[in-house]
């Protein structure tokens, strides 16, 4: 079984360089670039890693080897952007981007995965404490719950206002 | 809701801001002509009786006992926002909900959490939270010339230019224990009036003694610098991605970590980093010097 991408509850938007991936389940965006991107769209589960080598050599892409792009179906499966992952044979080295960086001189071609949590809207110029009762809250700030939308981020789902 | 629907309002106001309708309502007048003053940016008074939100302002009866307090509740749809003895409080707790709740539907415009000003034709955005330094860097940006937006929210459009959202500038004082509102014309600045295209984002996190070094970054790096202070993001993630990529087409993105505001100010207003024409026009206006013989 080879690596296959989620498609469900995605959004995506494509860039010149680089591919932005809304996560609509857990609200978390993540930027690929380019060589993380490709790896990504390879994934369809019939395509195995050595064959996506092989597609980026034939691209004029040598330098993108078979530890870059294992080290890109890492950053996408503990992204949660795919369904499945291939089995890595334990003779595979799998390198991180310094390594890659070092081994390979460029920096650039290693498979970056960037994210980061949406945040749930809070008022501007609100620092969002968490409470159990008044005493938790500085003087002056009552401990509210109720649904407020502000303290929709605290696990007791109170804050202080 | 039923509850609250069955208390005695005395009086109500209509309105919409950014497309959004809300109706307030009060069990004492004297509350509305309190509340006039807190109502955001952009609010029309419309007589339309359907609304998006519904503001119920309970004000408290004044108590002769002493060791006894009145409280004044007020509730946006079914959740408390304020409950405080102080009503000045409890407006000002009713106006931040107001504005948050009209940051996150407002209609054709995506608000992000950002101090914005106008330099050269073209806006400058400056993404983040409370207690990034934002807002003083756009100050001490106004005092040296730019067009003052907004310290609280950058307002795209769909074709991604930004419009002024002119509150006034909520600076803290030395200990961030207090804020104080003072206007672009009180920092010997103007308020822009029109919308301009962005050619610049400054992602920076104030830290005392820091020299700014920043670092270029990429569109996706900067989408998600937005992303990350945009109001309605979970609300409707397609529009807001397609409307911040518009944003940022085109603009120059930096990050990094600064010290005081007013280092900035060189690089900003005039470094060939952010304003490659600059640097064009040195190169050009440059003479080579004639050889001796």
């Amino acid at each position: 079984m080879y690596s296959r991408r989620r498609q469900n509850d995605l959004l995506i938007e494509e860039l010149p360089d680089e591919t932005l991936v809304y996560d609509v389940r857990r609200h978390k965006a993540h930027c690929l670039n380019q060589t993380a991107a490709q790896v990504w769209k390879m994934c369809d589960g019939t395509t195995s890693v050595a064959q996506m080598a092989t597609h980026f050599q034939m691209k004029g892409d040598a330098l993108i080897e078979e530890p870059v792009i294992w080290s890109a179906l890492d950053q996408l499966a503990k992204a949660k952007l795919l369904d499945k992952i291939q089995e890595n044979p334990e003779c595979e080295a799998r390198l991180s981007r310094r390594e890659i960086a070092s081994r390979f001189g460029f920096a650039a071609l290693a498979a970056v995965v960037t994210t980061i949590a949406v945040p749930v809207p809070v008022a501007a110029g609100t620092t969002i404490r968490c409470c159990e009762s008044k005493d938790d809250c500085s003087p002056g700030k009552n401990c509210v719950g109720g649904g407020h939308r502000e303290c929709n981020a605290c696990p007791s789902g109170k804050c202080c206002i | 809701m039923q509850k609250l629907d069955r208390l005695v309002w005395a009086a109500g106001i209509c309105g919409t801001a950014y497309g959004v309708r809300i109706g307030i309502r009060a069990n004492r007048p004297e509350a509305l002509r309190e509340i006039e003053g807190f109502l955001p940016l952009g609010w029309k008074s419309t007589t339309e009786p359907r609304v998006d939100q519904i503001y119920s302002i309970v004000m408290g009866r004044p108590i002769d006992r002493p060791n006894a307090r009145s409280f004044h509740i007020i509730y946006g749809g079914v959740n408390q926002v304020a409950r405080t003895p102080d009503f000045q409080v409890a407006c000002e707790l009713f106006a931040s909900d107001l504005q948050l709740l009209v940051a996150e539907h407002a209609r054709r415009r995506v608000f992000v959490h950002a101090g914005v000003v106008g330099w050269k034709d073209r806006a400058i955005l400056i993404p983040g939270r409370s207690t990034s330094g934002k807002t003083t860097l756009v100050a001490e940006l106004v005092r040296a010339g730019a067009t003052y937006f907004s310290d609280e929210f950058a307002v795209l459009d769909p074709q991604g230019s930004v419009h002024p959202y002119a509150v006034p500038l909520a600076i803290r004082s030395r200990d961030a224990s207090a804020r104080m509102k003072m206007s672009a014309a009180e920092l010997g600045g103007a308020t822009s009036r029109k919308p301009l295209p962005v050619s610049l984002v400054v992602v920076s996190q104030y830290k005392p003694g820091s020299n700014w070094r920043p670092r270029a970054c990429t569109t996706g790096q900067g989408i998600l610098a937005l992303l990350a202070n945009t109001i309605p993001a979970r609300r409707n993630p397609a529009a807001v991605l397609k409307t911040l990529h518009r944003t940022v087409q085109g603009a120059r993105i930096f990050k990094g970590t600064r010290g005081e505001a007013k280092n900035l100010l060189e690089w900003i207003f005039e470094g060939p980093d952010v304003w490659p024409e600059v640097a064009e026009q040195a190169e050009s206006n440059y003479v080579q010097p004639a050889t001796s013989k």
